[in-house]
Order: C-alpha cells, then sequence, then structure tokens
C-alpha cells in the first residue's frame, strides 16, 4: 500500500528526505500557500504523481469559501478556485481538499465544495473532512472526488466518540457502492 | 521448577506460592478457599437464579428515568464480552460500556470490543490514558521490582469504572469477576490493585514526571462511591452457572468474536506479565491459579490442568517479542531490562502502602468487599 506523508513539509531537503525512507508521496499544506514554487521544483524532481496538495477550505460568514491556514490560524486572501487552478499548473499531482467546518463532526462531506473543486481542475481530487459512513464515501465520489480520506471515522465509535481504532469490512464497502 | 516442588492433590497450585499449607490428604488451602468461596458467593442454582431476577427488576426499576440501567467494563476478554451479551439478549438491560485504553491493546481484544458494542447496540465510552505519564508509572512498577506490575492498569480500571458511574448517575456495575476461574490467587502474587497510596509512592520514587490525569480512587473516593452514592457491584457470572469454554464458543457464534488464546491474553503488558515477566523473576504462572480454580469448579480435570501447565505460558517466539516490544515501548535499555530481572524481590509491604488504615477502618473494608462480591 503505498504511503503518503503530511506534516511539517516546507523544504525541498525534506521532500527528498521522505521519499529516501520510502514514502511514496508527500503531502504539502501550508508551503504550498507560502512558497508555490516549491510545489514547482518538487513535481520537477520527483513527478507530480507524488506530490499532494492539501487545502483546508473554510466558509466565511457570507458562505464564501476561503483558504484556511492552520499554522497562522487565519482565512487567506487568495481565491481559493484561482489558487487551485495555480497549484495544478505547477504540478501539484493530487489535491486534498478538507472542509474545516465539516472536519470531525462525522455528518457527510461538504460535497458542494467537491463538486466546485472538482470541475476547476483535471488531476484528482482526494475528499477530507466529514465522513461519517460508508454512504458519505459513495456521495464524495458521487460528487466527483476520485478518492476519499477519513479520520475520526476510523477512530471514533457512537455517541460518546469511544475512541476504538476499527476498519471498515471490505465487504461492507462493496455493499454500499453496489447499492442502487 | 525444581523438583522439591510439592504439588496439591485436588488443584495444580503448588509450594511456588509461599503462602500454601496441605492437610494430612495433601490437599492445599487454596482448594478450601475456594470451597469457602463457592459457598458463600456463588449461587448458580435455581436460588441464585431468583436473587438475580429480583435484583434486575430493581436496576430496572432504578434506571427507569435514566438513560443506562448499567454500567459494564468492556475489555475484549471471555468474561467481560459475556457480560455485555448476557445484559443485552438475556436480561434486557440498557447497558453503557467503558473501555479502557492503557495502550498496550491487541489488534484482537480492539477488533472484539467494536464487534461486542456494534452487534448488540451498546454505547461505549473509552478512557485513553495519557501515554507519556502512564509509561512512567509502568515503568516504575518494573523498577520498583514488586511481583505486581498490572496494578497501575487495574487500578485505572477501578478508578474509571466508579467515576464514569458517578457521572453518568448509574447505580449499578457489571462486572465480568467470577469465582469459577478467578478465586484462586496467593495473596503475595497479586497484592494491592485498589491501593492508590501504594501506586503514588512507587510512582514518587522511581517516576520521572508528575502524576496529573492517572484516574486513581482514594480510600475517601471508595467510601465516596461504594457508601454515600451507594454504587453496587454485580459480579453477574457467579449468579450464572458459567462455563468458560461454552461462554466462549457461545460468544464466537453469537458475536464473531475472536480468541486470543490465553486468560488475559488480550493486552499484550499482561501476557508479558504473566508469560515472561513473573515466571522468570518470581518463579510465579498465574495459569496454576485460573487452572486451579478450573478444577475446584469441576470444569476441566486435574490431569488436564498438568498437561497444559507443561508447556511453557507462551511461545519462545511470543515471549521475545513481547519482551522487545515492552523494552522499545518503555523505552528500556537491555542493561535496564536485564536489571529489573535480576534486582532482588521486593514485596509491596516495602513502599508505602494503605494497608494499615484499612486495618484501622476493617469495617469499612467489609462493607464495601460486600458491595462488590454479593448481589442484592
Amino acid at each position: 500500500m503505498p504511503i503518503g506523508y503530511g506534516g511539517g513539509v516546507s523544504k525541498l531537503d525534506h521532500i527528498r528526505k521522505l521519499f529516501k525512507l520510502g514514502v511514496d508521496k508527500v503531502i504539502i499544506n501550508s508551503a504550498a500557500i507560502l512558497d508555490s514554487d516549491l510545489i514547482k521544483k518538487a513535481s520537477e524532481i520527483y513527478g507530480n504523481q507524488s506530490i499532494i496538495v492539501s487545502l483546508d477550505v473554510k466558509k466565511d460568514i457570507w458562505g464564501q469559501y476561503k483558504l484556511y491556514s492552520h499554522s497562522n490560524n487565519k482565512k487567506i486572501k487568495l481565491d481559493l478556485f484561482q489558487f487551485i487552478k495555480k497549484i495544478e499548473s505547477l504540478g501539484a499531482g493530487e489535491i486534498i481538499v478538507n472542509s474545516v467546518d465539516n472536519d470531525g463532526v462525522m455528518n457527510g462531506y461538504d460535497t458542494n465544495l467537491i463538486d466546485l473543486v472538482a470541475e476547476s481542475v483535471k488531476v484528482p481530487v482526494i475528499a477530507l473532512g466529514g465522513a461519517g459512513s460508508i454512504k458519505d464515501f459513495k456521495s464524495a465520489v458521487i460528487h466527483g472526488a476520485s478518492a476519499v480520506a477519513a479520520g475520526s471515522l476510523f477512530v471514533y465509535q457512537g455517541i460518546h466518540r469511544g475512541v476504538l481504532i476499527s476498519y471498515i469490512k471490505s465487504e461492507l464497502l462493496m455493499k454500499e457502492i453496489l447499492k442502487k | 521448577m525444581n523438583n522439591t516442588t510439592n504439588m496439591c492433590s485436588r488443584c495444580v497450585m503448588d509450594s511456588t506460592a509461599k503462602e500454601i499449607s496441605f492437610d494430612d490428604n495433601g490437599e492445599c488451602n487454596f482448594c478450601k478457599h475456594y470451597d469457602t468461596v463457592e459457598k458463600s458467593e456463588v449461587f448458580s442454582d435455581k436460588a441464585g437464579q431468583e436473587k438475580l431476577d429480583l435484583l434486575v427488576s430493581e436496576i430496572k426499576k432504578k434506571g427507569k428515568n435514566k438513560k443506562y440501567d448499567v454500567l459494564i467494563g468492556l475489555s475484549g476478554g471471555v468474561d467481560s464480552s459475556y457480560v455485555a451479551y448476557l445484559l443485552k439478549k438475556k436480561y434486557n438491560l440498557r447497558a453503557l460500556a467503558v473501555h479502557l485504553d492503557n495502550g498496550w491493546n491487541t489488534e484482537l481484544a480492539v477488533a472484539n470490543v467494536e464487534e461486542v458494542i456494534k452487534r448488540l447496540d451498546i454505547d461505549l465510552i473509552t478512557n485513553v490514558l495519557d501515554w507519556e505519564e502512564f509509561r512512567d508509572i509502568q515503568s516504575s512498577f518494573l523498577k520498583s521490582s514488586i511481583s505486581n506490575i498490572e496494578i497501575p492498569t487495574d487500578h485505572a480500571i477501578w478508578a474509571t469504572l466508579l467515576k464514569t458511574a458517578g457521572k453518568h448517575g448509574i447505580s449499578y456495575v457489571v462486572a465480568g469477576n467470577n469465582v469459577v476461574t478467578e478465586a484462586i490467587m496467593p495473596e503475595s502474587w497479586l497484592y494491592g490493585s485498589k491501593d492508590s497510596k501504594l501506586i503514588r509512592s512507587i510512582h514518587k520514587k522511581f517516576g520521572k514526571i508528575k502524576m496529573k490525569t492517572y484516574p486513581y480512587l482514594t480510600t475517601f473516593d471508595f467510601f465516596k462511591f461504594l457508601i454515600l452514592r451507594n454504587i453496587r457491584w454485580v459480579p453477574i457470572l457467579n449468579y450464572i452457572p458459567f462455563v468458560k469454554e461454552e461462554a466462549k464458543q457461545l460468544l464466537i457464534d453469537e458475536l464473531g468474536w475472536r480468541d486470543y488464546g490465553g486468560k488475559h491474553y488480550e493486552n499484550i503488558f499482561t501476557r508479558f506479565f504473566h508469560a515472561y515477566y513473573l515466571p522468570e523473576k518470581f518463579g510465579y504462572d498465574l495459569r496454576k491459579c485460573y487452572l486451579s480454580a478450573l478444577v475446584c469448579s469441576g470444569q476441566m480435570n486435574r490431569e488436564e490442568a498438568i498437561k497444559e501447565l507443561e508447556s511453557p505460558p507462551a511461545s519462545k517466539k511470543v515471549l521475545n517479542e513481547d519482551k522487545d516490544y515492552v523494552m522499545k515501548k518503555l523505552g528500556l535499555t537491555n542493561d535496564e531490562f536485564d536489571s529489573i530481572i535480576s534486582n532482588l524481590n521486593k514485596e509491596y509491604t516495602d513502599f508505602p502502602n494503605n494497608e494499615s488504615l484499612w486495618q484501622k477502618f476493617d469495617w469499612f473494608v467489609k462493607i464495601a468487599r460486600k458491595r462488590i462480591t454479593r448481589v442484592g
């Protein structure tokens, strides 16, 4: 299974080290906003299949999607969709779209956001933030995601959010996929 | 074991337990203790059924305006999983389950907990211990050289159960502790999981960081929960005919439960404790106790038990893997580990503990003990 690593990747040297350790893909978040040149250089050296850009998106009070940076806890004054197109052209091979509003809530992905992002780029879009059941996976894919990502779903159980690392059974996944 | 070890003629306890004494027929005091406890605490006949039915209706009445009737601890092992099954399927009680995650769960244990709560539709709360802190406490116990290095975990389970029951206003904690597999245990082997003073004194002496979040119960807490708030402990398995093998098979068939082999082997540290630490450092083999209880209860014959004891508690491969894993996870060097095993063995009495306090208040301990061993 390919391994992607994200968290603190901000220099070309980090990326080199990660690939040397055996990681298949690196995930870049804040650094893609601060230093878009990094995406360009990294994808030129390692190929864009191995460079994933992850973006945290949060709605502002008018309901507009805004890029959000966790490293300095504020919204970024860049047009989200222009920025996504830019990093695609710079060489990002995949884009993870994380809905900050839905993240951890386990009530489903922001499918509207997935629609908009998937329409604006050609590279694969990975949906993140909000998955609470297998059903949510399916709906993200219907809305244009090429892959789905989840955290809480694999960790929390039930109304008290009991911590129990669990795995989705492939039979259940197949059943949901085949369901009309 | 060496050739001078004397074994009881009825069960499989032997002179590796320093408390052992034999009568003229070669039967030991542990068997006799078993008989006494069985008589006073096990009601697997019709009378037990009636007692339990009465209690169940009382529990339902008391839980009427609450979200849950009972609290259960769920480790993913046979006993606790079976308790969950009984409560839901047989007695139709609304249970809230608590699972303590001390960082050493096997994947199988977690999978079992998941199957049990999903298939029985039981709500789950987990208490995940702060790893940096708990690692420091566990390492302190290893460095103390006392036999029961599982005290920090066992105590945390107790504390989590009583505190959660208190928080959610639940009056009954139904537990899987039982006489027929657990009534035989020398005090010198496993003293003191109720004693938080012992935990704090050992941690103070050998630990490196401050105890901040570890859940423990002071003597006053026991008083508060068991006497003032009247939280009752229900050892339900003593009130039914509890046959371990049958229970296991039922769990496998009905809940997709999977066997992990060996009592308490659902947790890696516990397996290390049973199969490596106690046999290597102290020459204790806890299987003797569990098997002896099964022999005394008639669930196994003595020859089978002796045969089982001939093979080691776990394979060499598992033992070595567990040892390496424990060293790595606790951050111990080879030298540190070797000196832990070779250091002079200590007893809990070598460290400040609550024993003398509890002797002074033995009336309270008696009431408290009654509340955790008897129904009604």
